[in-house]
């Protein structure tokens, strides 16, 4: 089954959008390529979870015609840090060629299963929203709901972001907001090295 | 460019999980590790381990004669889940309770078909008020739990069935639905329903349960406010009964014995739990009506309620707030005022036992060392309805943990 062959007719770019299609088709396991760990780069993201980012772009910046883009200068030190908090893919934001802002794509555990969540920040790096990607078990689902997650709205690295003070807890979802309340608050702090 | 294909094989390779594509990868050179990586931590992570424990001091005090207090192992869950694929899962909770009773409390197979969707069987939690879905020690205050999630719902229940479960977060409810086995609340010529506990005594707990006929049980789950959470529960069926067993249709008498070992519940609950900083509020009703009890409690010579009633109402304040220091610690100071009957209704006002209409108040600290680790105490004033109570005084000190 050596599906990636190089075939002379089909050329290396159509075999790799082939192969992309393919894995797109079967976001469930694109999901575990999210789930367990590469870099995302824009061609890999699953159609799915394209459609989310762009539609939040558009709900968070109000602006129909924003674009993503591999952040493509990242220090090793930065993406490993990152990396720790885990974070999966880091994309710019822009309206031509003006930088509008950030995308940050992480993971975290809940008790049973990992979830995906997604930061959007502007050109400051304050927190401009959070949503989450996909939330695979039942319980502790409700993080999931956009008037909790309003709250890390205009966040910065210089925020508290602290679990039960500016942060309000959900009954019933105390691991899952916990871990998501953590990871945003370490990736914003480790995001804003990028300050210029 | 040369990211991207890298990407595209992994994302081959890792859909087709078979031990031929890991040689194919190992061809392909550079994609070893990352790819290998992705093999072993999807094993790894697959598995997830984790457990609660509940460990008690109780002394009762202050009545006209001396009492000894008891030190339990009160609870004692492993927990064992594993992910068979990305919507296929099994979550498993073995229990040990007072050191030698062992139970499984939990044990099904979850599919999810999405997260407005997800189809599970086996052994499950019967989702009613609060406690009996979170009762991990750290979940709630007081060393024991609500006196009501005992005799009212009787904690921790779970049986044999099916259902359904899923969200909507636009909407911000979560739904669960399930048809189970019920309680049994007769056999080896024996009611099992009392006056005294309910339903406590009829739990089959998965073992070896006898099915007579289906229950069925729902919640609804509202989170659409900040810091508030809702919850509306039903559960409705018939109790179950060995003497359906061998009963020939055309014999009356053996009919009529066996309609008159069954009760028919319907029991709702409504509950809500609030935190805003470092306060927190909780508050449940349940109500539970039978039907039949009459021919039942005559049958089967007990005293079972027509209708079982009760509710509690709890506020903590985190009193670490206080010292506005960044800690994870919480100490948090409650009360609970609580009152139930199990004889809210009687067919019969003859049946009817006034030490069943309880009130407690429960005031006390949870210190949370770290998130998951607690220690506790309380106090507890527990007075019933009958002429000549008293009163108790209770003393309860216990630790706890949940990972």
């Amino acid at each position: 089954m050596v599906v990636l062959g190089y075939r002379e007719n089909m050329g290396l770019k159509k075999t790799i959008q082939k192969a992309i299609k393919m894995a797109s088709i079967n976001s469930v396991l694109a999901f575990a390529i999210i789930v367990f760990g590469s870099w995302l780069t824009v061609e890999s993201l699953p159609k799915s979870v394209s459609k989310k980012i762009q539609s939040s772009l558009n709900e968070f910046w109000g602006e129909e015609n924003l674009t993503l883009h591999n952040f493509s200068s990242l220090a090793d030190t930065t993406k490993l840090e990152l990396e720790k908090n885990g974070v999966e893919g880091l994309f710019e934001i822009f309206n031509n060629s003006k930088n509008m802002g950030y995308v940050v794509l992480a993971k975290s555990r809940s008790k049973f299963d990992y979830f995906n969540y997604a930061i959007y920040y502007d050109g400051n790096f304050q927190i401009k929203g959070v949503r989450i990607l996909q939330y695979r078990e039942d319980y502790g689902g409700e993080i999931a709901n956009k008037r909790w997650l309003k709250q890390f709205e205009g966040k910065t690295a210089n925020s508290p972001i602290t679990i039960d003070t500016d942060i309000q807890g959900i009954s019933g979802a105390t691991i899952s907001y916990r871990a998501i309340t953590k990871g945003v608050k370490d990736i914003t702090i480790a995001i804003n090295t990028l300050k210029k | 460019m040369k990211k991207i294909f890298l990407f595209a094989a992994i994302s081959f390779l890792a859909s087709s999980l078979t031990a031929q594509t890991v040689y194919t990868m190992q061809d392909t050179g550079a994609a070893i590790n990352s790819a290998t990586k992705i093999l072993e931590t999807s094993n790894t992570s697959r598995t997830t381990i984790g457990g609660y424990a509940q460990l008690d001091y109780n002394q009762p005090f202050g009545g006209a004669v001396k009492q000894n207090g008891v030190m339990d192992v009160h609870r004692l869950i492993l927990l064992f889940g594993y992910k068979f694929s990305e919507k296929t899962s099994f979550v498993s909770e073995m229990e040990i309770e007072h050191v030698n009773e062992f139970y499984v409390e939990q044990a099904f197979l979850n599919h999810a078909i999405s997260s407005k969707l997800n189809i599970r069987a086996g052994l499950m939690l019967v989702p009613m008020g609060i406690v009996n879905e979170y009762h991990e020690p750290p979940t709630f205050n007081g060393v024991e739990r609500p006196n009501m999630d005992g005799f009212i719902v009787p904690t921790t229940w779970r049986e044999m069935g099916i259902g359904i479960t899923g969200k909507f977060n636009s909407a911000a409810l979560r739904y669960q639905l399930y048809m189970f086995n019920g309680f049994l609340g007769y056999s080896n010529d024996e009611a099992k329903f009392r006056g005294v506990d309910g339903y406590r005594k009829g739990r089959q707990k998965g073992a070896k349960s006898v099915f007579s006929s289906p229950t069925f049980s729902g919640k609804l789950d509202y989170y659409g406010i900040l810091g508030l959470k809702l919850g509306l529960s039903a559960y409705h069926g018939k109790s179950q009964t060995t003497l359906k067993n061998g009963v020939n249709p055309s014999d009356a008498l053996a009919m009529s014995s066996m309609d008159s070992s069954v009760i028919t519940m319907t029991m709702v609950g409504l509950d809500a739990r609030y935190q805003i900083k470092g306060f927190t509020a909780r508050g449940q009703f349940v109500y539970s009506q039978n039907e039949n009890t009459e021919s039942y409690n005559i049958k089967g010579n007990t005293d079972l309620g027509a209708a079982l009633m009760g509710y509690y109402v709890e506020a903590g304040y985190d009193v670490l707030r206080l010292l506005k220091s960044q800690t994870q610690m919480k100490l948090v100071a409650f009360v609970r005022y609580e009152t139930y009957d199990t004889q809210h209704k009687v067919y019969n006002e003859s049946i009817k036992n006034d030490a069943y209409n309880r009130t407690d108040l429960t005031t006390g600290l949870s210190f949370h060392i770290a998130p998951g680790a607690v220690v506790k105490a309380d106090y507890q004033y527990l007075i019933n309805k009958s002429e000549n109570s008293i009163g108790t005084n209770m003393f309860n000190m216990g630790i706890g943990w949940w990972f």
